[in-house]
């Protein structure tokens, strides 16, 4: 096989995103704190887009704590907000970024400092 | 299928960095290292990711209606709602399938779910794109053309990466210059070079690696830039730094197949698949391609989200349009189908114009929306650019505005850009789609709120002066043909001036050098002179677009300096050349129109001493900053003058630069003080030491003192309000003394003889101050009076070499004269005349020996450009000279005449000083040809030691 940059969409959803990036070789201590980070991201996303979604179509005043997680469930599905899409697609989304990410890595990109939101 | 979270993937996959299982020993350490940089880099990037979401969420508009304590309530209200929802269930999921940790059933679940979804365009994408191209499958063809890269010479690619770099490298050194400094050269060459590898020969999908490292390395000039602008935007930077990762790659991609399809005659329809395969590849499509709309932009109206969700569902329901949403937004993809459906859209419902804006992506699919003739795109900005004008809102660019028609004009440029070549194409096709991506982030930039899209452009800016560059610097802009029809049409007379007359830069040139004379004018917006050369289409709208935007920002620059000037009273008085020759030449030759100056060289003057410890009220603006411009010390002339440059907006030190050193550091505005040119001061002591002379082939004769300046000047007053009005100097006066006698020297000089009256020498008659009007109205006659004496001259040495100054009627060599460097005979004829302030001469050894340095200087920086020497008489000189002047001609077949000139009282009429503007006497002529008649007084005793002492040697 030649090295080909053509990445087979089926491997791309089934590979492990350390593979995937080049990072199959931390610790599993450095994977399981970076898991961790990639959960947060994804989340911080999909509850951001959810977001949106409510504020588009007018509901964030209709939104009550009081809500259970099965009326929250339901909530999302009576206004037709498909949260298992959103989530999918940002989950997708954010792999083809990381993956985009670390090809980029490899040809010497560098991550500045400076720019640390952290930071 | 992933398990246990350590999945083995084939090389295909592409894994980037998994470098140790697949590389040699001996390069294992260095690998090692590249793959730590690696996983650094990753870690930094993921946990970026991270914080930029939380602070994406956090800043989200949900809790704006709520204030203090509320506010925070309010917002935990709604998260914990959304995780009540399963949400965080949910991401749990998507990150096991993510990471491939998830068991081969849920994961293929998942994966299954994914491609039934509406939304789950990338794998339905995929799914698509196995389709059949031809006999081949996409990923079949997609392999087809990675064996062609990789076939491909990697010595050529490397090659011509090196070139892209070359041309990047070229527009990088230029700093903030503007297109004119471009080492146009250098990327011709480049290119040249790229032609000669023979890559022609090379199939076209080998661009695609070309122009992906293109794209890396104006992706890292895009980072350096973006570096240096304000914090403000670093927040914009971290919101979107992650994606414009992946848009420069897309560009790249983009743009190689544009470049490569260009070459075949834009097979479309290919290149699309191409293009579309690569960028599902490398997951670009999945963060924010295409047009999208702005729900946050003000004026979007729930009528337009309504508007627009309708065409989302419409879109989406239909085979071959992309179409998702991505934050909310709803966000077109890249293909063709779109774009018009889009512009149908747009036609539709005029004012959804107001809601589009575009990523870059799709900015830099108008050029190659445009290089491959479709008419998508360029619909849909026709139709963007006719709401925005009914909407009489001009698509501005930064610093002006663009109407309709020259905005397709220019789309249409670009779109019918074809220039010969396979690389040529390929960077045609780069600069073509990144001036159609700053056109269209000219629209962008009024009515987006997203500053992002700004910079994305921004970023691009070096790589599009390079293209363009490099195809355009063959073209005489329109623009430039307006500027050369320009003239002085604000009367100011300065900054429309067509600029400075030149020294001549060859012997013959007797003064018409300049820029005007020459039939090249300058532009009033970047004081530079534009080429002229071959015109050709695809030269001008690279290079139109590009000087376009670098006129803006000089248009702003000097806007910004004219408010400096107002504020701190000054006169705004015109932009300087901005290359080192022209400015120096401007400085030495500046002629201002501006009666207040004497309309003279002012400058030139100043260097060479007639204003001896006078200080010349003029600042200066380097890189926005301002200085004023003071003569340093006095140590001649040309490459010895060094000026003091005291900054005036911060008290940092001042320093000393020589003139070469103040053109290097490119100043570009000067100003005039309001209260006057000039005024007068003590010398300064300054806390430098006195600046060293630099090498040179004349060096200022040993044992000579430095000259006394204008002692009668130390004593004086200080600055004068009123010394723009000299008329009201009381001859005699310490005022007269003061600044005004300092002028003396210039006005006898330039203006007229002394007068035959009781005036001192050096003392200007209370008439002469009112003669800076008069000196430029009478400025004609002298010239005519130059160009008779040189025609005189030219007669009685035919095989001389002519020039006209105004400090010297007439320099005359013999064409003897010798090439740099050599100390020695000058000229065999060596004649000299006095006439008045004006003197003719060629001695032999001039720097060493023949005259007496305190009363002549050699300019010899104007030596080393035109070929002539031009010998300067300071203060009161010329009187000294008129008594100790010893006129020689040494050649060597007879002995060298001597020729003492008047020994007259200085208050005497010159023996052969002509009126202002009247032609030579014919007695002048018979000295100038070597006649002793007409000035035969021996020289006072007094004065001859130091002709006996330096003597000739």
């Amino acid at each position: 096989m030649n090295s080909s940059k053509i990445v087979d969409v089926e491997k791309f959803v089934d590979s492990d995103i350390f593979t995937l990036i080049g990072l199959s070789g931390l610790s599993d201590e450095e994977k399981s704190a970076l898991k961790a980070k990639m959960l947060q991201t994804i989340e911080n996303r999909v509850n951001l887009r959810l977001l949106e979604e409510l504020e588009q179509k007018q509901l964030l005043e209709a939104v009550s704590d009081a809500a259970d997680e099965e009326a929250a469930v339901k909530f999302f599905s009576e206004h037709a907000i498909p949260v298992e899409a959103i989530i999918i697609e940002e989950a997708v989304r954010y792999k083809a970024e990381l993956k985009t990410a670390a090809d980029m890595v490899s040809m010497g990109l560098t991550i500045k400092d400076d720019d640390n939101p952290e930071g | 299928m992933a398990e246990g979270g350590s999945v083995p993937v084939e090389a295909s996959l592409n894994s980037p960095t998994d470098l140790s299982e697949r590389v040699p020993a001996p390069e294992q350490g260095k690998l090692e290292k590249e793959s730590k940089r690696r996983q650094r880099e990753l870690q930094k990037l993921i946990l970026r990711m991270a914080a930029v979401s939380e602070k994406q969420l956090n800043r989200h508009s949900h809790t704006e209606r709520f204030a203090g304590d509320k506010k925070a309530e309010r917002r935990e209200e709604i998260i914990q709602f959304l995780k009540r929802a399963g949400i965080s269930a949910g991401v749990g999921a998507a990150v096991a399938f993510l990471l491939g940790t998830a068991a081969p059933v849920a994961g293929a679940g998942i994966a299954g779910g994914i491609i039934g979804s509406n939304i789950g365009r990338l794998l339905v994408d995929w799914r698509k794109n196995k389709s059949k191209i031809g006999d081949q499958t996409v990923v079949e063809r997609e392999h087809a053309l990675e064996d062609d890269v990789v076939k491909f010479n990697r010595q050529a690619v490397g090659k011509l990466q090196s070139a892209a770099k070359d041309c990047l490298s070229s527009v990088l050194n230029s700093g903030e210059a503007g297109p004119e400094s471009l080492d146009a050269k250098k990327m011709r060459t480049a290119a040249t070079r790229i032609k000669k590898e023979g890559l022609g020969q090379i199939d076209r999908s080998a661009l695609f690696g070309f122009i992906d490292k293109l794209t890396e390395v104006q992706q890292q000039t895009s980072e350096a830039h973006i570096q240096s602008k304000s914090k403000e935007l670093k927040g914009i930077r971290r919101k979107w730094g992650w994606s414009k990762f992946g848009a420069s790659l897309a560009g790249g991609l983009l743009f190689g197949g544009a470049a490569a399809e260009g070459m075949t005659h834009f097979q479309h329809s290919d290149l699309m698949e191409k293009a579309q395969s690569v960028l599902s590849e490398r997951g670009i499509e999945m963060h924010g391609g295409g047009l999208m709309h702005q729900p946050g932009v003000e004026g979007m109206t729930a009528e337009n989200a309504r508007i627009w969700n309708g065409i989302y569902e419409h879109l989406r329901g239909h085979e071959g349009h992309n179409v998702h949403l991505h934050e909310g937004e709803v966000v077109f993809d890249v293909k063709a189908p779109d774009l018009d459906s889009l512009a149908d859209a747009v036609e539709e419902y005029p004012q959804l114009a107001n809601n589009i804006a575009t990523t870059q992506q799709a900015q830099e699919l108008l050029g190659l929306s445009n290089m491959l003739g479709q008419g998508g795109m360029e619909r849909l900005l026709r139709a963007l650019a006719d709401k925005v004008e009914q909407g009489q809102q001009a698509m501005h660019t930064m610093g002006g505005s663009m109407t309709k028609e020259a905005f397709l004009h220019r789309v249409a440029e670009v779109a019918e850009t074809q220039v010969d070549g396979y690389t040529t194409e390929a960077l045609v096709g780069v600069g073509a789609g990144i001036i159609a991506n700053e056109l269209v982030d000219n629209i962008t930039t009024v009515r987006s709120p997203r500053d992002d899209l700004r910079i994305e452009s921004g970023g691009l800016k070096e790589l599009a002066e390079a293209a363009s560059a490099y195809k355009g610097r063959t073209a005489e802009q329109t623009q430039d043909a307006s500027v050369s029809s320009g003239g002085d049409s604000d009367g100011s007379g300065l900054l429309n001036h067509p600029g400075p007359p030149l020294p001549p830069t060859s012997p013959s040139g007797a003064g018409s050098a300049s820029g005007a004379d020459t039939g090249e004018l300058i532009s009033p917006a970047t004081g530079v002179k534009p080429e002229r050369k071959k015109k050709t289409d695809a030269d001008n709208d690279g290079k139109e677009v590009s000087d376009n935007r670098e006129d803006q920002r000089a248009a702003e620059r000097e806007r910004a300096a004219r408010e400096w000037a107002e504020k701190n009273d000054y006169e705004f008085a015109g932009r300087l050349p901005d290359d080192r020759e022209r400015f120096e030449r401007y400085l030495w030759r500046w002629r201002p129109l501006d009666s207040r100056t004497g309309g003279g060289k002012i400058l030139e003057r100043l260097a060479r001493g007639f204003y001896d410890y006078t200080q010349f009220n003029i600042a200066i603006e380097i890189k926005g900053k301002h200085y004023s411009l003071e003569r340093h010390d006095y140590v001649g002339v040309g490459s010895w003058t060094r000026f003091r440059l005291v900054p005036l907006d911060s008290k940092e030190k001042s320093q000393s630069v020589s003139l070469k050193k103040l053109a290097a550091l490119k100043p570009e505005f000067w100003f005039i003080k309001k209260e006057g040119l000039f005024s007068h001061s003590a010398p300064q002591e300054s806390t430098e030491p006195p600046p060293e002379p630099p090498i040179s082939d004349n060096p200022p004769l040993s044992g000579v003192p430095r000259p006394a300046v204008a002692e009668a000047y130390v004593e004086a007053p200080p600055p004068s309000s009123g010394s723009e009005s000299p008329d009201e100097s009381v001859p005699g006066s310490p005022v007269a003394a003061g600044p005004v006698a300092a002028l003396s020297p210039a006005y006898s000089l330039l203006d007229s003889p002394p007068p035959s009256d009781e005036r001192q020498p050096g003392e200007l008659s209370p008439e002469e101050p009112a003669s800076f009007e008069r000196a430029n109205a009478e400025e004609a006659a002298r010239e005519e009076a130059k160009i008779a004496a040189i025609d005189r001259a030219k007669t009685a040495f035919p095989s001389g070499m002519y020039e006209a100054q105004e400090d010297l009627i007439a320099i005359i060599y013999h064409e003897s004269f010798p090439a740099r460097g050599k100390r020695g005979r000058i000229a065999k004829d060596a004649r000299v005349e006095i006439k008045g302030d004006y003197a003719f001469y060629a001695p032999d050894r001039i720097a060493t020996t023949a005259f007496p340095s305190e009363w002549t200087s050699i300019d010899d920086n104007q030596r080393h450009t035109d070929g002539l020497v031009y010998i300067t008489f300071r203060s009161g000189e010329l009187e000294s000279a008129r008594r100790q002047l010893k006129l020689v001609s040494t050649t060597e077949e007879s002995p060298p005449p001597v020729l003492e000139l008047s020994t007259a009282p200085p208050t005497a009429e010159p023996v052969l000083a002509p009126a202002p503007g009247q032609p030579l006497d014919p007695a002048a002529i018979d000295v100038l040809l070597g006649g002793a008649e007409a000035s035969k007084a021996p020289a006072p005793a007094d004065q001859q030691p130091q002709d006996s002492e330096q003597g000739q040697s």
